[in-house]
């Protein structure tokens, strides 16, 4: 069976400060590189080699210098701000380090939220479903701050999936959990890749997390440095 | 509910301090500008309301005309006319009563329009209906022989009158008597005609049929009441009783064209006033606005990463603005509308009488247009506010939310002077860096706390200058006056004196003074006369004004003169016979001191001997002693003693005008003890203590309103502080953390915030004040341009508080803020 290219990139180049100038810095340096459909790939390098960078360009809330990214045949780079925001919420599931939850918002809210906001019924019993997959059947009505790191962060993971996005992008998913709480986010993780053939791009600088995806990508001084498929 | 909404919703649930503050804030200046709007409205309403009932609901006035005339005037007009009231005199028949000097009732006939439009208000009864039915005053009532009521029976001998030309005037005739029975069906206020009217009661009855030759009246409305000016000025040289209302017409908001209408007047107070609260509270809702999308920046971030359209977040900052506008507005427009209500029922309680010059009687007038125009300024003032704050919204990038640490990103290097680290060391330094950069945040708070300095200050001085001019409308030198006026009340000369004798030996006198006051005649002889006044080919007029008491001696100690005799007087010896030329005066007569002089008083021919010849205007030079008449000053002046006239049989009709002033300890007392001596029926006594009170109430119901004003308007301005202090502190939190990381006494902390405190205060001080006193300053010179004689005021009691307070409410509120974050980074 032919797969499908669900994202690619080309020539991606960030620099940030005054370009040209002393204080100009190469965050990303001509990466170009493609994710086929129902992958699991993992970004490894060190603190500082790029890996939020490209998050940030792949997921559009940032701008590239130069190149382009294509999700779905389109390329989000021509898009402005608003075009962006929208495509964002029907295709990209964004994961971070901080849950970046809404404290007003109990579980529930919080993952439907995405189709809350494009204004689409939530279809009740995939939400319900998808609660108890991650395991929060108990904790519906919660507000955040009565969770811990882990569950905070199943939730972030709930709303990253519940539009079922072309692609998730995870940035460093566990980088401020224990090691039990964080490998059963990876479980989750490799559970929805698994069940619901999810694309997944996930950044690490743990090379255990990584060693669970199909792929891994070394990215060092903004440069990929190389390319593994299991 | 949409997610957007409900988000909305929570967050102003989660922040009920900031939210309850910020409605407070709403429903205050909503409040206000309902309050401010329905006051005025109410204002302008009773007054066009008393207008119409003291002086009548007309525009123009034509008295003395012959129905053709009346008939020629309408059919002119017709088409600009909108109503017609016609009045006609029927006659008069004697009818006596306790009142000497009233001989009869007078009969007129109004017209349906002319009984509503007229200013007859009825106390009971009701209108006339039909030429047999008729309407009196109540003055007819208490002075009636027996007693008179509804459905008494009045019968007259009526000499009918009708209209003559005599000699080019017009004067009444008489046209056969009629005996006619009326019956009372309404007794009403005494009209203006019944008190100029020297002779006769008025009564109204129905007119039932015009007769020409009737002495007619008709008053009309305009249907364009600007043309009334125009009106006038083309009839005026044609009619000599024609009157235009100008009071209605200014009230109504018809105004000639060099002059302000007060219902303009009235608007641009109130869109003054309007402007103000708008301002105020523009700030406070803008910066609660702000500092919610401050707090909130990572949520806005967070809401676009996960793919919130930029209309979705805006939307949600104005949903916030929605749930201010549904709760504030109808809260604040029920207590605006209240406070007027009540107001006006507290204030007619304790405004009795006014000086205002007519008897007020604030009618409360709620009008939906007014209404719905402050609930549409209140929704713009939140739209307008919640502007900015949303598009700040819309436009902050995932990448806020993204960010993983609270570092506050310098944009600028902050430059601090030298002067303050010296003083204030590196706590100094680290507080003015800190307002520097949230100088946007704390311009905002700067300017609220402006306005509220710089209203206290103008509203104190106002109040000073209203306090002066409400002073100056009094005499200075007396408080209480008695007077006859001449021709009504029937006493003659020697009556009055000896009144004035028994006025004066009363207890609680101070000072009085006496003054009868005289037509006189100089008879055209070229030995006494001046060229100039005997080539006016006339006999020429003096005024004559007997004296006695306190002034009298004054005025005769300038010129080194203890008494004079009966025989003798003082010839102010200028006069001006041309009205227009106000400035010009002339000798009246060649008489040198010592000369004597020939006047006809009364008919009869007096001499005096004059000790003085002088210049010196008496009414200027006594000026307190007739406060009314300060400015007859065109004719020449005979001073005489005041026994000179006595037992010379002088009647009051000769009399113009005679008046005792009295400086009084206890006015009130001796305007009892004056009571039991003279009837109230033939004099009037002026207790200016009494009315100067009434005008104090007015003053304290207008400080009240100020004060009040203001007081709301600071609420709103120190809810505004608190909710940036506040914040501002909050958002700081992580730079105390820091602080005290690097081991930040508490000590210096303190001194940090006071310097902060201590900074901010000033600068608003500093502009505020200055503001203030150039806007009272120019309210000063807009009221003497106005001609009020009043001193300047410089409010340096308001502006001593004003210091004190805000020092005190910025420092109360850093302080409390301070301790919050102590708390918290425990
Ligand atoms: N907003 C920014 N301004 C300037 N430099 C930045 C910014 N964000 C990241 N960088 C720089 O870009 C490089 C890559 O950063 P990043 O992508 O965050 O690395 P990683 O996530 O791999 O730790 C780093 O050298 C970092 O200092
Ligand atoms: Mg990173």
């Amino acid at each position: 069976m032919e797969e499908k290219v669900i994202l690619s990139c080309e020539n991606l180049t960030k620099k940030y400060g005054d370009v040209g100038k002393e204080t100009e810095v190469v965050a990303l340096n001509d990466v170009s590189f493609s994710v086929k459909e129902g992958e699991f790939v993992a970004i490894i390098g060190a603190s500082g080699s790029g890996k939020s960078t490209l998050l940030h360009l792949l997921a559009g809330v940032d701008k590239a210098t130069s190149g382009k990214v294509v999700i779905k045949d389109t390329d989000i780079t021509k898009l402005n701000n608003n075009e962006m925001a929208i495509f964002r919420r029907k295709n990209i599931g964004l994961i971070y380090q901080f849950y970046n939850l809404l404290s007003i918002l109990n579980v529930k809210e919080n993952i439907t939220l995405p189709c809350d906001l494009d204004g689409v019924k939530v279809d009740d019993k995939k939400v319900n479903e998808l609660i108890e997959t991650l395991g929060l059947k108990e904790r519906i009505n919660h507000l955040p701050n009565q969770l811990s790191g882990g569950q905070q962060q199943r939730v972030a993971i709930g709303r990253a999936l519940v539009n079922n996005p072309a692609i998730i992008l995870a940035d460093e998913p566990t980088g401020n959990l224990d090691s039990k709480a964080s490998s059963e986010i990876i479980d989750l993780l490799k559970f929805s890749n698994k069940k619901y053939n999810q694309t997944i791009l996930l950044v690490t600088h743990d090379e255990k997390i990584a060693e669970e995806a199909d792929r891994i990508i070394e990215i060092s001084d903004g440069k990929i440095i190389s390319d593994k498929r299991k | 509910m949409n997610i957007v909404h409900s988000i909305a919703i929570k967050n102003l649930k989660k922040n009920k301090k900031r939210t309850i503050s910020t409605i407070i804030g709403i429903i205050f200046s909503v409040t206000l500008i309902c309050f401010v709007s329905t006051l005025l409205l109410s204002l302008q309403t009773s007054m066009i309301n008393t207008i119409k009932e003291t002086i009548g609901n007309y525009h123009i006035d034509i008295g003395e005309l012959s129905m053709a005339e009346a008939q020629v005037i309408e059919e002119n007009l017709s088409g600009k006319i909108d109503t017609v009231g016609i009045s006609q005199i029927i006659g008069a028949g004697n009818f006596e009563t306790k009142n000497p000097s009233k001989l009869g009732i007078m009969v007129e006939g109004y017209n349906d329009i002319a009984l509503d439009n007229r200013e007859i208000q009825l106390i009971e009864g009701r209108l006339p209906e039909n030429d047999k039915e008729i309407v009196i005053s109540e003055y007819l009532v208490n002075n009636a022989q027996e007693k008179i009521g509804l459905g008494s029976k009045i019968e007259l001998n009526v000499e009918k009158v009708k209209l003559g030309d005599n000699d080019g005037y017009r004067f009444q005739d008489y046209d056969g008597t009629e005996k006619i029975t009326y019956t009372v069906v309404g007794i009403s206020k005494q009209t203006r005609k019944e008190v100029y009217d020297t002779r006769a009661y008025i009564a109204i009855c129905k007119l039932e049929n015009f007769t020409q030759k009737r002495p007619t009246e008709i008053s009309f409305l305009l249907k364009e009441p600007n043309y009334a000016y125009t009106l006038y000025d083309t009839l005026y040289n044609k009619f000599d009783n024609i009157d235009i209302n100008e009071d209605l017409l200014m009230w109504q908001g018809f105004n000639e064209t060099n002059n302000i209408s007060n219902k303009i007047q009235m608007e641009i107070l109130a869109v003054l006033l309007i402007a103000i609260i708008v301002i105020v509270s523009a700030l406070l809702i803008r910066n609660s606005f702000q500092i919610s999308v401050s707090e909130r920046t990572k949520e806005f971030g967070m809401l676009a990463s996960i793919g919130a359209s930029k209309k979705q977040l805006k939307k949600s900052v104005k949903f916030e603005g929605v749930i201010y506008a549904l709760i504030g507005i109808p809260i604040g427009i029920f207590i605006g509308v209240a406070i007027v209500y009540f107001g006006i029922l507290l204030v007619n309680d304790v405004l009795i009488d006014t000086t205002l010059g007519y008897h007020l009687n604030l009618e409360f007038d709620l009008s939906i247009p007014v209404i719905i125009i402050s609930a549409l300024l209140a929704i713009f003032i939140i739209y307008l506010s919640s502007r900015k704050p949303a598009k700040i919204a819309s436009q902050i990038s995932p990448m806020e939310a993204i960010r993983q640490n609270n570092d506050i990103v310098l944009e600028k290097k902050i430059k601090t002077s030298k002067i303050i680290k010296k003083i204030w060391g590196t706590e100094g330094v680290i507080a003015s860096k800190n307002i520097k950069r949230n100088k946007k945040r704390y311009r905002t708070t700067l300017i609220s706390i402006c306005i509220c300095i710089l209203l206290l200050i103008i509203a104190s001085s106002t109040i000073n200058y209203i306090y002066q001019i409400i002073a100056d409308m009094y005499p200075e030198n007396y408080n209480i006056a008695v007077g006859f006026i001449g021709g009504i009340d029937e006493i003659n000369y020697d009556e009055q004196v000896n009144y004035f004798k028994q006025i004066k030996e009363l207890d609680n006198i101070e000072q009085y003074s006496t003054y009868i006051y005289l037509n006189g005649i100089i008879k055209r002889n070229k030995e006494v006369l001046s060229d100039y006044a005997y080539n006016l080919n006339k006999n020429i007029n003096i005024i004559v004004l007997a004296c006695e008491g306190n002034v009298y001696q004054n005025y005769l100690n300038k010129f080194g003169i203890t008494k004079l005799e009966e025989n003798q007087g003082i010839l102010v010896n200028k006069f001006n016979n041309n009205y227009y030329e106000e400035e010009k005066k002339y000798d009246l007569t060649k008489l040198k001191d010592g000369d004597n002089i020939e006047v006809n008083i009364a008919g009869k021919e007096y001499e005096f001997n004059i000790k003085k010849v002088t210049d010196i205007d008496p009414i200027l030079a006594m000026m307190s002693l007739d406060y009314e008449t300060k400015t007859i000053n065109t004719s020449a002046v005979l001073i005489i003693p005041i026994e000179s006239l006595c037992g010379k049989n002088i009647n009051n009709a000769d009399i113009n005008n005679s008046k005792i002033v009295i400086e009084s300890n206890d006015a009130n007392a001796l305007e009892k003890k004056i009571f039991k001596i003279l009837d109230m029926k033939n004099m009037t006594l002026t207790n200016y203590d009494r009315q100067a009170e009434e005008s104090k109430k007015i003053t304290i119901i207008l400080s009240v309103f100020l004060y009040g004003l203001l007081t709301v308007l600071t609420v709103i301005g120190i809810s505004n502080i608190y909710n940036t202090i506040t914040t501002s502190m909050n958002l700081r939190i992580n730079e105390f953390k820091t602080l005290r990381a690097v081991g930040a006494t508490k000590k210096q902390f303190n001194k940090m915030i006071n310097y902060e405190s201590i900074l901010y205060s000033i600068k608003s001080l500093i502009i505020g004040i200055i503001l203030g006193l150039i806007l009272s300053h120019l309210i000063y010179l807009l009221l003497i341009y106005e001609h009020y004689a009043i001193s300047y005021y410089f409010p340096i009691i308001p502006i001593v508080c004003v210091i004190v307070l805000v020092f005190l409410i910025v420092w109360i509120i850093m302080k409390n803020s301070m301790k919050h974050i102590e708390n918290n980074l425990n």
